[in-house]
């Protein structure tokens, strides 16, 4: 199986606080991968460290067979910021048609994938309204829908659920699925620990450490408990037991 | 092309962004009209005059004037080395009846006190021999000599060492204001605009593409050039056409300093932008960058200044926009007489473009 996302022994401080404590951890293609973790866990920074956003104390991060940091791996990620970069004086359509001529879309392509992606995220009605009317939810499912854009083989999701209601979010996670089934591999952050329960492989992140990686059954019955949720409390328990001793 | 995408996306923002187009736009005019109104009048300021070998009746006459202060001058030299070295507004020579008068007229509010005294002290001095002529007259009936006597009067030759003119304090300061206006309002706006993207994460999200980083500083370059040239136009074209005042140089001339004035103002508040937190931030940089340009940019006289103060003067750009739309403007220079200026502000530009595209690293390390 081929690796897509390779981190060896990747390190990084903030002043004191280590964020990311030599992390190693190998993805392979086709993976659909939740990661989780408490806030200030360390997910978005380790995010950033695979795209070749951050300087590195150490380590190495190889994406899709290239060393990051290489601006040409990024053409063929589809990334979803925690926060949502939108242009909020522009339309949903206009910030959709700028990032994807941003990811070298031609126009015939471009109108056929907004077509596409807006009524996945169910925002094709929309569209000609600007961003900054938009709803904390719209904007996130224009940001999904802008990484969705480039149909690229590796999807990197910072909290792509936060703030949309139920229905919608089982809609994302089916369309997620789907891309899934297609073969496309897929890192997902997010709090909402029921959603997490059909990922392929759940990563733990406590601390800068990976401190938990198996599937999420596998997890509960390791935990003996029967939902992620409680797999994340008693592995964050014997964690922080642990690193007290 | 993705330079083509980002400049379209600045311009469509620029273009909704209604209150900063009009403040861009209408408050240069706004404050040069508010100028011109002001300094309209000139001041109650004193001139400092040289008088070479001038009839003692005419010195003492002008010394009656309050805003003159006459320095006699004992060597001969040129009229230009000694407004230089005693600081003059004016020299006056004579030579028989003809007074020869050159004005150094840089600044043109003490040419207007020089010239309004000489002409009020001449005159006078005109009508008094015409009294004595024609008491001759009435006395020894010889007409034709009294004619020749009143003929006789005094006529003054001017000169000027700057552009012949008989302008007001606002027109000798517009060729700065104009490019002062242009230089402001670029940095400004084009510093907020990225740093607004830096701080609403688009500008992280924009390097997550496979965009190039002088991608992005080029379209910022076209996109924010293109607003100068709108500026500069409406600017310079008001100042010319509405507030009369007169251009001794090429209008395109005019342009063409501007926009690579408007360049470096671009670059400098790209790069500065990197350094402020927020839009606050960014204005506190003003008292900093921008006020001591105005300064050195020519509305004071810096000849007179130690050479510490010349050679920080040197370092700002505004120094060398602003001298050459002065030699453009009033004097009439073509792009020989100005482009040293222009190479020094192109070099800046050229400078801070590479920091900018270099320091986009920070954010993305390729």
């Amino acid at each position: 199986m081929e690796k897509v996302i390779e981190l060896k022994n990747v390190d990084k401080h903030f002043g004191t606080n280590h964020v990311l404590n030599k992390i190693s951890l190998t993805i392979n293609s086709g993976q659909l991968v939740g990661l989780i973790g408490p806030s200030g866990a360390g997910k978005s920074t380790l995010i950033a460290a695979m795209l070749g956003m951050l300087r590195l104390d150490g380590g190495q991060v190889r994406l899709l067979n290239s060393d990051m940091p290489n601006r040409s791996a990024l053409q063929n990620i589809g990334y979803m910021a925690q926060n949502d970069a939108l242009y909020g004086n522009l339309t949903g359509l206009e910030n959709l048609s700028f990032f994807g001529k941003l990811m070298g879309l031609s126009r015939s392509v471009l109108t056929d994938k907004i077509h596409l992606v807006s009524q996945t995220v169910d925002l094709q009605d929309h569209l000609d309204l600007r961003v900054n009317q938009y709803s904390g939810g719209m904007k996130r499912r224009l940001s999904l829908a802008i990484a969705l854009l480039s149909d690229a083989p590796l999807l990197i999701l910072d909290e792509p659920t936060v703030g949309i209601d139920p229905e919608l979010r089982i809609k994302i996670w089916q369309e997620l699925d789907k891309l899934h089934q297609q073969g496309k591999t897929v890192l997902i952050t997010t709090h909402v620990m029921s959603e997490i329960e059909t990922v392929d492989r759940l990563l733990m992140l406590r601390d800068g450490h990976i401190i938990a990686d198996n599937t999420p059954t596998f997890l509960e019955k390791q935990y003996q408990v029967t939902n992620i949720e409680s797999v994340f409390i008693k592995a964050g328990e014997r964690y922080e037991n642990n690193s007290h001793i | 092309m993705r330079i083509i995408a980002i400049f379209k996306r600045i311009m469509t923002e620029l273009r909704r962004d209604k209150r900063t187009l009009a403040i861009v736009f209408v408050a240069p005019l706004l404050i040069l009209t508010l100028l011109f109104a002001i300094l309209q009048n000139s001041s109650s300021v004193t001139a400092r005059l040289g008088v070479y070998q001038v009839d003692q009746t005419i010195v003492n006459q002008l010394k009656k004037n309050d805003n003159l202060h006459l320095v006699s001058l004992k060597e001969r030299k040129s009229a230009k080395e000694s407004l230089m070295q005693y600081n003059l507004s004016a020299v006056i020579t004579q030579k028989e009846n003809q007074l020869t008068v050159t004005y150094q007229n840089a600044d043109t509010s003490l040419t207007g006190i020089v010239k309004a005294d000489l002409t009020k002290t001449v005159s006078g001095e005109q009508m008094s021999k015409l009294k004595s002529a024609l008491a001759k007259v009435t006395k020894r009936t010889k007409p034709g000599r009294a004619i020749s006597e009143i003929n006789s009067g005094m006529t003054i030759n001017e000169n000027y060492i700057y552009r012949k003119s008989n302008s007001s304090l606002f027109i000798s300061i517009a060729p700065v204001m104009v490019g002062f206006f242009v230089f402001f309002f670029v940095f400004l706006i084009s510093g907020i605009s990225l740093l607004h993207e830096r701080t609403t994460g688009t500008l992280n999200r924009l390097l997550i593409s496979p965009v190039k980083r002088y991608e992005i500083v080029s379209a910022y370059t076209l996109a924010y050039g293109t607003l100068a040239v709108l500026q500069t136009v409406i600017i310079v074209s008001y100042v010319f056409f509405v507030l009369g005042v007169q251009n001794q140089g090429s209008f395109v001339l005019v342009l063409i300093i501007n926009i690579i004035l408007a360049l470096v103002a671009l670059s400098l508040g790209l790069l500065v932008s990197t350094f402020a937190a927020s839009e606050f931030q960014m204005i506190q940089f003003i008292p900093l960058l921008v006020v001591p340009q105005i300064f050195f940019s020519g509305i004071f006289n810096i000849s007179g200044m130690n050479q510490i103060w010349q050679g920080v003067a040197k370092i700002m750009p505004l120094y060398y926009g602003d001298d050459a739309l002065t030699n453009v403007i009033k004097k009439g220079a073509s792009i020989s007489g100005v482009w040293l200026d222009l190479v020094v502000l192109i070099g800046f530009a050229i400078i801070l473009l590479v920091l900018n595209i270099v320091g986009l690293k920070r954010y993305r390390r390729v």
